[in-house]
């Protein structure tokens, strides 16, 4: 009886939870492509196997350098060199499932370069954190009341997501955002699984109890 | 009821409880704080916040490949300065490559830029191979010495000049040249010296004949005891020329220290030479006095030689084993003392007291001469056969040992520096000699370096003419047109004479030796090939 309870608690929240991230993944951006063909297609010479890889994972790219970075356009030009250099690197990938992982690698291989090697100062960053008008949101499901608190809640968001720790941030975008499995962000990291999972977890904490704080 | 909801107790709560579950357990505390309700509802909401800030704006589109693995280019900004870092030391690499195929040198260019010359170099390179005459024996010697007072042409190589003299070198112009140059004779000269002291020995043990001893050094110290012609200070070398003729008067034996630098003594001439030189002053002396009416002072110069030779005979032989600053002084001691004996305002006082070499009456014939002198005769008659025998065989020994080439250096090394007190020196060396070696220092010495670093030891400083020999010709020509402060040093080696007024003289530099027949003709130097 035990041991039934054990496995509810421990085991079955990460099946489904797993099982509920790969319905959300395929509802989102539908299904996932063939990597090992489109990979060997790119390496064989065919120019439209590099945009369809990338395609299913542009969005989610984008999100994570975006969210990353505090300027629009530090974040295009990152997006731009990643691409390049996962189009160059591709042969060396040896394992084709684990493409995901290997893309945010790069990413955020990139994006410690980038701030190591200039630290910029983005005046349209300012303006976002002020205004928060490049934030636009286009769901026609939802009403404008509900657009509009979405609206404040998504800038504020952002907002304290720049007051986290470096690496809680990385790891809690790589999760939410990138959607790289745990275990993977343990071994970018060189961490235990656990670790991981308590990080990603204080982080929401910290985020959600910063909303509040910024609510009242 | 229990605990009240707080931030922080919410915090630990959601660190091991899932939202549901706190609601579900503190639904009342939860109630009682809105923030902590609110807390708990962005944490609820938080995961699906931020994947719409994920999708909140449209992501770029993919770069498009155009052709064969060719990403959509991108602005690049690195090509200039990686150009630059390879193509700029290329370029001087190629140039310095260029230059060394060419034999191109630095000094070249510097040589091909004409140099405004400036009146001190002018005027020496005036002196240099055209010298003109000078009207004062002492003019060039004179100049010599006033040179570093014109100070910026020389004043790089004065710096070069006192390190050397730090070192220990001897300077031109120190009395100190001439009077250490002998001082340090070579080991075979050692060994001659006291082969040849030992054989003269035997004629200095031959007492003179006393009465004519007797009379000789009552004149002597009748000069002695009347102020000199000339008020000039007493140099070291007449000092110990003076102490040479008093010891050659009185002391019969041999002093160490004498031999010592016996061998220095008239380096390239023999005992007969030597005898004959320092006899032939007297004969000069009625040459000269030929010129003028025979007057009672010139008969008692002739009675006085018949009494000096009994003396001077072994004084000369004294003299021979001498260096020949003190042979000089004892010479002209000797000729002083019969000069003074027999007419002080005669005409032949002349020949010491007067500073222009030009005006030297005496031109005494420096090569050896196998033929023996009247006067050699006479004095061969008055000493006897056995004597004359054994003069006769040391000479001969030191003819053959004799080195001509080195004991010449020696010799000039002495006379490079000319005064007053070695004059009588110079003129048993001939006048042309003289006035050869004389003007080549100048000319070397003008030219080049400082006169306090000209001559050292028994070297001379020159500057550098070229990486090869060049003909003498050729060489003139360069060191005219070249400047002075860019000149090295070169050593000249005088080796032998070619008559009066020509010496073969080694030129080295940089480890080549080139030789230079150097003539002397109508006051002017020039330089020949051999």
């Amino acid at each position: 009886m035990k041991l039934f309870s054990w496995l509810t608690v421990a085991v079955v929240p990460d099946m489904a939870k797993s099982l509920l991230a790969g319905s959300r993944e395929s509802s989102r951006r539908g299904d996932p492509p063939d990597l090992e063909a489109l990979m060997q297609a790119h390496l064989q010479g065919d120019a439209d196997a590099f945009p369809q890889l990338m395609e299913y994972y542009r969005r989610d790219l984008w999100g994570f350098l975006r969210n990353r970075l505090h300027s629009h356009a530090d974040a295009e030009d990152l997006f731009q060199d990643i691409c390049l250099k996962v189009f160059d690197k591709l042969a060396t990938l040896k394992e084709p499932s684990a493409f995901r992982s290997w893309l945010f690698a790069i990413a955020l291989n990139q994006v410690r370069k980038f701030f190591t090697k200039k630290r910029p100062i983005s005046l349209e960053a300012d303006a976002e954190e002020e205004g928060g008008a490049s934030i636009v949101l286009v769901d026609p499901t939802r009403l404008p009341s509900e657009q509009l608190e979405l609206k404040g809640d998504l800038a504020k968001l952002r907002r304290h997501l720049h007051v986290l720790k470096e690496r809680d941030r990385d790891i809690l975008l790589l999760d939410v955002i990138a959607e790289v499995p745990q275990h993977r962000i343990a071994e970018m990291y060189d961490m235990n699984l656990n670790s991981v999972k308590t990080v990603i977890r204080r982080a929401k904490i910290k985020l959600a109890r910063l909303m509040a704080e910024d609510q009242t | 009821m229990s605990e009240p909801m707080t931030l922080d107790r919410l915090e630990e709560l959601l660190e091991t409880m899932e939202p549901a579950e706190i609601r579900r357990d503190y639904a009342a505390e939860l109630a009682a704080d809105p923030r902590c309700e609110a807390m708990l509802e962005h944490f609820e909401k938080l995961d699906a916040n931020l994947e719409a800030l994920a999708e909140l704006e449209p992501a770029p589109a993919i770069p498009v490949p155009r052709a064969e693995g060719a990403v959509v280019s991108l602005p690049k900004r690195r090509p200039l300065v990686r150009w630059l870092t390879f193509v700029a030391p290329l370029a001087a690499a190629l140039v310095v490559a260029l230059m060394i195929s060419n034999d191109w040198h630095p000094q070249q260019v510097l040589d091909d830029v004409p140099v405004a010359a400036e009146p001190t170099t002018r005027d020496d390179e005036g002196l240099a191979f055209a010298m003109e005459e000078s009207k004062d024996g002492d003019s060039s010697l004179e100049r010599l010495r006033e040179l570093p007072a014109e100070g910026a042409p020389y004043r790089e190589e004065s710096s070069r000049s006192t390190a050397e003299k730090a070192d220990g070198r001897a300077s031109f112009g120190d009395e100190r040249v001439v009077a250490e140059a002998p001082a340090e004779p070579t080991l075979p000269s050692r060994q001659r010296a006291r082969s040849a002291s030992d054989v003269a020995a035997k004629p200095k043990s031959t007492p003179a004949p006393k009465p004519a001893a007797e009379k000789l050094r009552s004149l002597a110290d009748s000069v002695r005891a009347s102020p000199p012609a000339t008020a000039e200070p007493e140099s070291p070398v007449d000092r110990s020329g003076t102490r040479q003729v008093a010891s050659a008067q009185g002391d019969a034996s041999p002093e160490p220290a004498r031999e010592e630098r016996a061998d220095d003594a008239m380096p390239g001439k023999t005992v007969d030479e030597s005898i004959t030189v320092t006899g032939s002053a007297p004969e000069d002396e009625v040459a000269v006095a030929s010129h003028h009416s025979r007057s009672d002072a010139a008969k008692k110069s002739e009675q006085l030689e018949a009494l000096a030779d009994e003396v001077t005979r072994p004084v000369a032989e004294k003299v021979a084993e001498m260096p020949v600053a003190e042979a000089a002084g004892i010479a002209e001691q000797e000729v002083s003392d019969k000069v003074a004996a027999s007419d002080r305002e005669g005409p032949t006082e002349q020949l010491y007291d007067s500073g222009d070499l030009d005006s030297v009456a005496v031109e005494s014939a420096p090569e050896y001469d196998a033929a023996p002198l009247p006067r050699l005769a006479q004095k061969q008659a008055a000493l006897g056969a056995e004597q004359m025998i054994e003069v006769t065989e040391l000479s001969k020994e030191r003819r053959k040992e004799s080195d001509v080439g080195t004991r010449l250096s020696e010799l000039e090394a002495l006379l490079l520096t000319p005064n007053r007190s070695n004059r009588a020196a110079v003129a048993k060396l001939g006048e042309t000699r003289a006035r050869l070696l004389t003007e080549l220092e100048n000319a070397w010495q003008t030219r080049t370096e400082p006169p306090t670093n000209l001559v050292a030891g028994r070297k001379l400083w020159w500057p550098p003419f070229g990486d090869r020999p060049l003909e003498p010709e050729q060489w003139q020509q360069f060191w005219r047109n070249s400047p002075v402060a860019r000149r090295s040093a070169v050593w000249l080696y005088p080796k032998t004479w070619r008559g009066d007024d020509r010496l073969l003289v080694d030129v080295q530099m940089n480890n080549q030796t080139t030789t230079v027949l150097v003539v002397f003709r109508n006051n002017r130097l020039q330089l020949r090939q051999p």
